[in-house]
């Protein structure tokens, strides 16, 4: 018996290796890069785009061939572990797409902006809000795949059967709550279950924007000008937690997490809200363009508006503005090659597919100000949305703020917890309580990432230098020079204000 | 056969045997057994990826306990671990419907005569009624009933076909599909409509009266006698490991082990009360509760030594199921003490939001 298992083992190990020695996808004429990204159909059209964008630019072998050949290493889309652990190890992809500060934190990527001047793919090329994104100690480390905003896609016929006056592209919480307040009243039948909402609940990435708005719009920032300390044991704060509690539990407006379940049983890419809006369960949506991917699959084309996030009365328009960043690994063998592929983000072909697809924003806003963007010959029902995402993207966009001594899914989870705590239940921490406890937890990591290298205590105390100056001009009443200043939110609002120095030549914020 | 040849066969046969279990080992090792010690020595270290990479040269630093110290102070550590615990006391429950339930699928239950057959031919009719009316809007209400003739049908079905019937059913999840069984459960659960909230509402409701009929004091009194219980079963479980050392059927560390697990809900329990009377009453209590046992073990003859590691999975598994029903006593304690205040505050409601 042990002689046959030990003949089985054999014969299974020859065909490994015959299959690994055949296997023709292993093989090729020129060096191969990888691609670390999402799943997508789309990722394979974006492979084929690029070895045709390479052939017509010239970038070829003697016999006409690409000089590179990419490959597609998919990996889900919640699922960073891969990449993390792939990038500490010496083995990633050599493109990624990833959140770049939180690669950079790790030493992992590759400084491009050198390559960026050559190839054209600098920080000019995307939109001036993301840049703080792309750029860490003044040197650009990626490229955006695509820009990401968040807005409330409106069912506007929904409203118009309803009644009810439609939500106006700009608006404050007043507006808001008035609207809403009609919208479920006139929805619901009195003395029945609640089962359509003016908006879906935000969860997950989208409510930490929902939030990071909302203290946006009364000039609290999660970090202060430097980013060296968390600042939001801040009453303002508090009466945004306090604020979402009353419209989803006294006004109804959006689902509780208990209402949101028993609604509905379908999950999947942005879960049931997608569904629930095109059936008017929900009157809006907070999600970003890429929406319409799925909203399009649907049997009949719904008339749809578009509305920016409300600020409170009076407050500061702002919309957090991201990217799914695609940056080069600095472990790659090919990194000439992987900025070709960088090159091919910023380059027409590329850009033209991101509009047809409405995966988000185009990279370049060039390509936002089309025809062919803003009025889609496919889709009518949808001209005047599009527009509505790339006006909010130049008008209101900022980038997110994030501490280069706090990863931000650190800070977004804690965040989160605060958040829940008051949304679940009050008892368990009031508004106040939960943020002063999610400032102290932020400042204890903070605290805690000093320990242990002295460059970042370096940095920090340089940083803290700064900030001292910046309180006590502050404290003054006198302006203060905008470089000082590294938040991308408070050199918005900085300038918003007229608080700040701004340099000769009015640099962009 | 020679002595020397038996031994080199047994050999030859051990060999065999770990090159066949070599890959299993050598995986258990890899992905299991070294990222386990790896894990642990990092605990003790101030390891950071965004540090420690190979594109960081930041030295590697032990820091002793540093890392449990800001585990245990964290503000919300204890919640989430008094969460775990609390979900994990599924774990016997579990183990023990598992084998009531196996038990009962092992016994012949049929009892095939015409009676049987006419009350499951009634079930079945009161079953299609039920769902007439789920379909005819009567909603949740016919949603319970529906349940409970659903219930019906399967014993009665179970009565007139057997165990075969049981045993099918209970196989049942097995070939449905998992979205079917998802949203059965949801169905369940669903705080508006689903026939376990409308079968708590009543019961609650009663409850909710009951309590409000009766002075606040007298239901307190549920804290009393839960911890004179919990004291009961303290006592009960520390003589009954006594004994079983006593007799030699448990070594020495099955006892030290067993009543540590035992005083574990003891001392947990202590650091929760508010009640300092109850405090007091629990720590005598559970003094006497030890004490005594131990001086009858003193005063008597120990004759039966078993080495210290005998019996220590009993002891284990007796001293893990006491310790349970101590911490769902605590569990009652604390709602009977509770009960008036979260009656007088509505608490009683099924949660649907």
């Amino acid at each position: 018996m042990k002689y046959l298992f030990l003949l089985v083992l054999l014969v299974l190990v020859a065909a490994g290796v015959g299959t690994v020695l055949t296997e023709p996808d292993l093989r090729s004429e020129v060096p191969v890069i990888y691609w670390a990204t999402d799943l997508s159909s789309a990722r394979f059209r974006q492979v084929d785009l690029f070895h045709q964008w390479l052939i017509d630019e010239g970038h070829t072998t003697t016999d006409g061939k690409p000089v590179v050949e990419l490959r597609l290493d998919l990996i889900g889309r919640s699922d960073n572990s891969k990449k993390l652990v792939q990038s500490v190890a010496g083995v990633a992809s050599d493109v990624m797409d990833c959140s770049i500060g939180q690669m950079y934190a790790l030493g992992v990527l590759e400084d491009v902006t050198d390559e960026a001047q050559a190839l054209g793919f600098d920080v000019s090329k995307t939109y001036a809000a993301i840049e703080p994104e792309l750029v860490r100690g003044g040197r650009q480390y990626g490229f955006p795949c695509n820009v990401s905003i968040i807005c409330f896609f409106v069912n506007t016929d929904r409203f118009k059967e309803l009644g009810v006056e439609l939500p106006p592209d700009e608006w404050d919480y007043e507006t808001f709550e008035r609207i809403g307040r009609d919208f479920v009243s006139k929805a619901n039948p009195p003395g029945e279950r609640q089962t359509v909402f003016f908006c879906d609940s935000a969860t997950g990435w989208r409510a930490y924007v929902f939030l990071v708005n909302m203290i946006r719009s009364q000039g609290l920032s999660v970090f202060n000008e430097t980013m060296t300390r968390c600042t939001l044991d801040d009453d303002r704060f508090a009466e945004a937690l306090s604020k979402l509690r009353q419209w989803v539990y006294d006004d109804h407006l959006m689902p509780s997490a208990a209402e949101e379940a028993s609604i509905s049983a379908e999950s999947g890419f942005s879960g049931a809200s997608l569904s629930l809006f095109y059936t008017g369960r929900y009157g809006m949506i907070f999600n970003g363009r890429w929406s319409l991917i799925r909203l399009r699959e649907f049997d009949r084309p719904m008339q749809m508006s578009v509305s920016n996030f409300p600020t409170s009365p009076g407050g500061f328009a702002n919309n957090l503005i991201g990217t799914r960043g695609a940056a080069i690994y600095k472990g790659s063998k090919h990194k000439d090659l992987a900025a070709l592929f960088l090159s091919f983000l910023a380059s027409e072909p590329y850009n033209q597919q991101i509009v047809e697809d409405a995966d988000a924003l185009p990279p370049n806003p060039a390509f936002a100000e089309t025809d062919a963007y803003r009025k889609p010959a496919a889709y009518p029902n949808e001209w005047g949305v599009h527009e509505a995402f790339s006006d909010a993207a130049t008008r209101f966009g900022v980038a997110n703020d994030e501490s280069p001594f706090v990863s931000v899914v650190t800070v977004s989870r804690l965040i989160s917890d605060g958040r829940d705590k008051v949304l679940t239940d009050p008892q368990m921490a009031t508004s106040r309580d939960a943020a002063g406890q999610v400032a102290a937890a932020i400042n204890q990591e903070i605290a805690l990432s000093l320990k242990d290298s002295d460059t970042r205590r370096a940095l920090y105390d340089s940083l803290s230098d700064t900030q001292a100056k910046i309180d006590k001009l502050r404290a003054e009443g006198k302006k203060v020079p905008l470089e000082w200043i590294t938040n991308p939110f408070h050199r918005r609002y900085y300038v918003k204000m007229g608080w700040a120095e701004v340099p000769a030549g009015g640099e962009a914020p | 056969m020679s002595t020397a040849s038996h031994r080199k066969r047994a050999r030859r046969e051990l060999a065999t045997g770990l090159l066949f279990l070599g890959p299993n080992i050598l995986g258990f090792l890899a992905f299991t057994f070294l990222p386990l010690l790896l894990s642990l020595a990092l605990a003790f270290s101030n390891w950071d990826l965004r540090l420690h990479n190979m594109f960081r040269d930041e030295p590697l630093r032990f820091v002793g306990l540093d890392n449990f110290t800001r585990l245990f102070t964290a503000p919300d550590f204890w919640r989430y671990l008094g969460n775990t615990l609390f979900l994990m006391m599924a774990l016997p429950f579990g183990i023990a419907g598992s084998l009531f339930a196996a038990v009962l699928l092992s016994q012949d239950l049929s009892a095939g005569s015409r009676r049987n057959r006419l009350l499951l031919f009634i079930g079945a009719l009161m079953l299609a009624g039920v769902g007439g009316l789920a379909l005819l809007g009567a909603g949740a209400a016919a949603m319970t009933m529906l349940l409970g003739g659903v219930v019906g049908l399967i014993l009665v079905g179970g009565v007139a076909g057997g165990s075969t019937v049981y045993r099918t059913l209970f196989y049942m999840p097995h070939f449905t599909a998992g979205v079917a069984t998802f949203i059965l459960w949801k169905k369940l659960y669903s705080p508006y409509s689903g026939p376990i909230n409308v079968f708590l509402t009543p019961v609650l409701d009663g409850v909710g009266q009951a309590v409000n009929a009766v002075p606040a004091p007298i239901v307190q009194a549920g804290l009393w006698i839960a911890l004179l219980l919990l004291i009961a079963l303290l006592g009960f479980g520390v003589s009954r490991l006594c004994a079983w050392w006593h007799e030699g059927e448990v070594g020495v560390g099955g006892l030290i082990i067993g009543m540590l697990f035992l005083l574990l809900p003891v001392l947990s329990g202590f650091s929760w009360l508010s009640v300092k009377a109850a405090g007091i009453v629990l720590l005598c209590g559970a003094a006497v509760a030890i004490a005594v046992p131990l001086i009858r073990l003193l005063a008597a003859d120990h004759s039966f030594n078993a080495p210290a590691g005998e019996g220590l999975g009993s002891a284990l598994i007796f001293s893990v199921l006491l310790m349970v029903g101590q911490f769902v006593l605590w569990g009652l304690s604390a709602v009977m003490h509770n009960l008036p205040a979260m009656v007088g505050d509505g608490g009683l409601e099924p949660r649907t939001g």
